[in-house]
């Protein structure tokens, strides 16, 4: 079951990042530059099946995003005023297309929290992140997302 | 005729890429009001005249749910155009928030073709 809960997180974020942001996550290919401050978000969800999901990011992916979802330059300043926010509704869109796929049956229903943020501030807290069993490393744009479902 | 529209979501960037896609339209927008909640939301639609609300579900201190059925309970007679965007994807809350009377439902991810389609097809309005 967790492997394929977390085949199922890769696919979500995925589809959320091609569809929200028009980028690519990928494998990492070579090692990426470990991001030295950010966000990790996580919410949790309720109903046949319980959890958490965590999505952890440095700020220069984050502003890109935002940037791209919000279809202005990277370098705008509402791209960094939004970017937190931005942030946790890319990790809400993810749940969104995740809960349908953890589902037993077409008719199960889910609730959802909203989701929560956190900044980080040094390196040290996404390599304890990234150690964890069950984390998931992927590159987007030439940085590095972490992320990871629990089930409870 | 000039729309007022209602955004209620609690993504301020949400709103945003929102906001921005109906002015991709042609539709003559008065102004967008914006609220994170559903209580912010009642409060505007008291005081203001609200052509069109699009409305997010999972939201803090009051959803879209509760908001919707306060709606409602309001504007029996007279209901404001309601477009859900939401991530909630179960077919059984969506048909039951249709029945209530909702008029569109766009999932997110969205593209903005599927939201400006769900506002066109909301107001009554062809080739905007």
């Amino acid at each position: 079951m967790p492997e394929i809960q977390n085949e199922s997180l890769t696919e979500s974020v995925c589809e959320a990042l091609e569809t929200m942001a028009f980028m690519i996550v990928e494998p990492p290919e070579e090692d990426l530059p470990t991001p030295t401050e950010g966000v990790k978000a996580k919410m949790d969800f309720m109903g046949p099946h319980g959890g958490t999901v965590e999505l952890m990011a440095g700020f220069e992916l984050i502003e890109t995003m935002a940037a791209n979802f919000m279809g202005i330059e990277p370098g705008d300043p509402e791209a960094q005023d939004k970017r937190v926010d931005a942030f946790k509704e890319l990790l809400n869109v993810i749940c969104g297309i995740l809960l349908p796929k953890l589902a037993s049956s077409p008719g199960d229903i889910f609730d959802i929290t909203v989701p929560q943020a956190q900044l980080f501030t040094a390196p040290q807290e996404w390599e304890t992140f990234t150690k964890q069993s069950g984390v998931t490393v992927m590159e987007c744009d030439g940085f590095p997302l972490a992320f990871k479902v629990t089930a409870k | 005729m000039a729309y007022n529209f209602l955004l209620v979501d609690d993504s301020a960037t949400m709103r945003a890429v929102i906001m921005r896609t109906i002015k991709m339209t042609d539709l003559d927008i008065a102004v967008f009001h914006e609220a994170s909640n559903g209580l912010m939301a009642l409060e505007l639609l008291e005081k203001e005249q609200i052509d069109l609300a699009l409305i997010d579900i999972n939201m803090p201190i009051m959803s879209g749910l509760e908001l919707i059925d306060r709606i409602i309970a309001k504007q029996a007679d007279s209901l404001i155009p309601i477009i859900v965007v939401t991530t909630e994807a179960n077919p059984t809350r969506i048909g039951e928030l249709i029945e209530k009377g909702v008029k569109g439902y766009v999932h997110k991810p969205f593209n903005p073709n599927q939201i400006r389609e769900a506002i066109l097809d909301a107001l009554g309005v062809c080739n905007a």
